[in-house]
């Protein structure tokens, strides 16, 4: 071999040996630095430890970010909130068979979301394993993620393996906050309070956002909301379908723009089909309380005690009236005088 | 070449360790091979047609080279352009034809839709041409080895979106054989990293609040449209000269020298400039074989001013078939017509406020200069020109959203993306002053680059914007 040669292969491998040893170190900072610090992961070690100590969970409640920041399991004894944010119905399912065939937990009752963006095209686009293959290739294998996105295997193998990759943005926006989500079995808090105008201004930014042109439902999400439903049904575990509260502004919008009923009407006729449930409809519960909102369509820290006190009892209502009580629709909600919406969290 | 995903990476590699393990005289079949190979996994017909170009331009070069003549010159670039038009603009040409009988109300539907467009035929065909004219004039001589002028044509690392390769650098490059040594290795790998912290870190990463302000402008007021405009001159940027250093790169780690496409276009100072320092391979090729061939300086002020037009316009159509990059090759041409016929007066106007030749006067003309250039690119990234007439009209108008939320960027991930464009233009500069030198220096600095593009680059499948021309 010519001296150029083996000299321009002594410089690759050099680069190549400087390479990998950057992206492994860099891996193992983000690892030990950030990534064990990250809701995400904070969530994963709680679970877990809840898990251990409850082989049998009355509610798991499954859902996006609405549901991560609504119920708080204090006030809802037996339950841990495995909600994670941007969760889309293939999430959903994949959680629930984890906990029930993995975990090896007894599962009693799901309560499943089915908000206005439940569904949304643009969450289950925007959701599909962007960045967390290294928590999900646990709990599904590799086939069914390349199929849900598109993704070549090896590039869903490497983005397991490598947690930082594309995940800066994170790691900066921890950076910067300087202190961590609070968080109690599987709730977050979410501790702003909404303002009129940030409630007008942003139920008009969502509603433009997700609706304007018409309800972009995502066909993966329905595939996964039919499996999610029929697996339960299949192993014994009942079925809530929860409406979680929005601000009137943009159920105003929403109403004005003809989309809610007509979806509503789909999503529940799916329902219908797979087998019985029952129906929490909280949208308009704190019509008369903008204070309970952190936005338009997620409660704050007094809004997830005072909704999860409201549950707490709705559930026990239901329990006491068997089958019989098929939907509680909660009109404007008035303020219970012994609840304290101000508990300590 | 498209180096965003894992298996061109894997591709690439492979292909590099056999190239340097292979004798120089097989390097031609090996590159051809890998060139068709990659071509094809796209789809086999892209192919069948690279193939077909080949075998045409090739007689073509012969036959010219033995005669000299004007009229087989003009054949070879018929039969170039008309290959051109019929797999690019036939169905924007007929849907166009259609639109125009329905507005004199005569009910029509397009003819031709749904022709393929073959990958990177604007750039070969361009290559394809301007090696003819340079074999007419006898600058190169024809090519008798099919082998090397079909890898000269197809050459993996730039068959997708250029650069536009000249007979008299690439070609000659591949008749030499040239080895392949420690620097090529290292060069190669330093551009590949840069066109990948170019793509993935700050295009990408800007991408996402372009896409959703443009796919619905209507939904936006004055500064959303404004900041979404801004932020497409930095995408594109990035995206088009990260693809350039990557396919750079690319070739380099096989031996091969590719053309420049940039010299920091936005630091012009006269959209004459600009174009001196973007898409270099084009605006040159466009210099070479159409300005200069039309009359060039070298004619009466009204033929210069419809040459330029005549050039612009075809510039715009090349880049798609629209009436948007029509109508942007066209603000082009006038920009330079404009700059010319105000020449005088602007150099009387500096004079008299005494900042002839001074910083001050450059900066200004440089403000000035990226303005027009970013105004522009409201017709090219637009998707229609009601939309870009949308966009124009309202850039002064009062927004009725947050600026941040509904246009998927907050202050974070802007000031992020602000210091990864600061953090590229001191490497750059530091490059240019031949700062960085010495090994640990060198190692340090990439590795950098290398942390910055694995945490910040946004790696979705969202494909090079020059590779659809």
């Amino acid at each position: 071999m010519h001296n150029s040669n083996r000299r321009a292969i002594i410089t690759g491998i050099r680069i190549l040996v400087i390479l990998v040893a950057c992206v492994l170190l860099t891996d193992a900072a983000y690892r030990s630095l950030i990534l064990d610090d990250l809701v995400i992961a904070r969530g994963e070690r709680d679970s877990q430890a809840f898990i251990e100590g409850h082989p049998r969970i009355t509610y798991v409640p499954l859902g996006d970010s609405h549901t991560r920041y609504a119920i708080h399991p204090a006030y809802l004894p037996g339950t841990y909130n495995f909600a994670m944010g941007s969760e889309s119905y293939f999430f959903s399912y994949h959680l629930l068979r984890d906990l029930v065939e993995r975990q090896d937990v007894d599962v009693e009752t799901i309560l499943l979301q089915i908000d206005t963006n439940s569904f949304s095209d643009a969450v289950a686009r925007d959701s599909l394993l962007a960045n967390d293959v290294w928590y999900w290739k646990d709990r599904m294998d590799f086939d069914e993620m390349r199929a849900i996105t598109s993704r070549s295997e090896a590039d869903l193998r490497i983005s397991a393996a490598l947690p930082l990759l594309g995940r800066g943005m994170d790691t900066v926006r921890y950076l910067v906050r300087g202190e961590r989500t609070d968080m109690h079995l599987g709730w977050a808090n979410y501790s702003g309070i909404a303002t009129p105008e940030s409630l007008v201004n942003g139920a008009r930014v969502q509603y433009e956002r997700d609706f304007a042109s018409g309800q972009c439902v995502n066909g993966t999400s329905v595939e996964y909301f039919r499996k999610t439903l029929a697996y339960a049904h299949e192993h014994g575990i009942h079925v809530i379908l929860i409406k979680y509260p929005l601000a009137p502004q943009y159920q105003g919008l929403l109403e004005r723009g003809g989309n809610l009923d007509p979806y509503y009407d789909t999503v529940l006729d799916i329902a219908d089909e797979m087998g019985p449930y029952r129906l929490l409809d909280y949208q308009q519960a704190f019509d008369k309380h903008p204070e309970y909102f952190n936005d338009i369509d997620h409660l704050n820290y007094h809004g997830a005690i005072a909704f999860t006190r409201m549950l707490a009892q709705d559930l026990k209502k239901m329990e006491a009236a068997g089958e019989s009580v098929e939907t509680i629709r909660s009109g404007p909600y008035a303020l219970d005088p012994h609840m304290d919406a101000k508990a300590p969290c | 070449m498209l180096l965003d995903s894992l298996p061109a990476a894997a591709f690439l590699l492979s292909v590099v360790a056999l190239n340097v393990a292979i004798g120089r005289r097989w390097r031609w079949a090996l590159l051809l091979a890998a060139s068709y190979v990659l071509i094809a996994s796209f789809k086999p017909e892209y192919a069948i047609i690279i193939a077909c170009a080949t075998l045409v331009n090739y007689g073509l070069g012969i036959a010219l080279g033995r005669r000299k003549s004007r009229a087989l010159l003009a054949m070879g670039i018929a039969v170039n352009a008309a290959a051109l038009i019929a797999f690019k603009y036939l169905t924007f040409l007929s849907e166009s034809a259609a639109a125009a009988l329905r507005l004199l109300s005569v009910p029509s539907t397009p003819i031709l839709t749904d022709i393929i467009l073959p990958l990177g035929i604007s750039y070969y065909t361009f290559q394809n041409i301007g090696y003819l004219v340079d074999v007419w004039r006898r600058t190169v001589r024809p090519e008798r080895h099919l082998g090397i002028f079909a890898t000269f044509i197809a050459f993996f690392p730039k068959c997708a979106a250029g650069p536009i390769e000249r007979s008299t650098n690439l070609l000659r490059q591949m008749r030499k054989r040239p080895r392949i040594r420690a620097g090529d290795i290292a060069e190669g790998s330093r551009l590949l990293l840069v066109g990948l912290f170019k793509k993935f870190a700050i295009a990408d990463s800007v991408a996402t609040t372009v896409s959703i302000v443009y796919s619905d402008p209507t939904l936006y007021g004055g500064i959303p449209l404004a900041a979404a405009t801004i932020l497409f001159a930095v995408q594109l940027y990035f995206d088009f000269s990260g693809y350039t250093d990557m396919a750079r790169g690319g070739a380099r780690l096989l031996g091969y020298n590719l053309l420049e496409n940039f010299d920091r276009p936005y630091r012009a100072s006269s959209v004459a400039e600009f174009w001196r320092r973007w898409h270099m391979s084009l605006s040159t090729w466009f210099r070479d074989y159409l300005y200069i061939p039309l009359g060039g300086n070298r004619v009466p002020w009204i033929r210069w001013a419809i040459n330029t037009m005549v050039v612009f316009l075809v510039c715009g159509l090349w880049h798609g078939a629209a009436w948007t990059f029509v109508a942007w090759g066209g603000l082009h041409g006038t920009y330079l017509i404009l700059g010319r016929a105000t020449h005088g007066l602007r150099e009387r106007a500096w004079t008299v406020i005494r900042l002839g030749g001074s910083a001050v006067r450059r900066l200004i003309a440089n403000v000035w200069t990226v303005l027009l250039v970013v105004f522009g690119w409201i017709l090219f990234r637009a998707q229609t020109l009601p939309d870009a007439w949308y966009i124009t009209t309202h850039l002064g108008a009062r927004s009725a959203y947050y600026v941040g939320r509904d246009m998927g960027i907050d202050a974070v991930s802007a000031c992020v993306v602000i210091v990864l464009i600061l953090v590229y233009a001191a490497y750059d500069r530091a490059l240019r002053r031949g700062i960085i030198t010495g090994l640990p220096l060198r190692v340090a600095v990439h590795a950098i680059l290398l942390i910055l593009l694995l945490l910040f680059g946004a790696f979705h499948d969202t494909g090079f914007i020059y590779a659809q021309f």
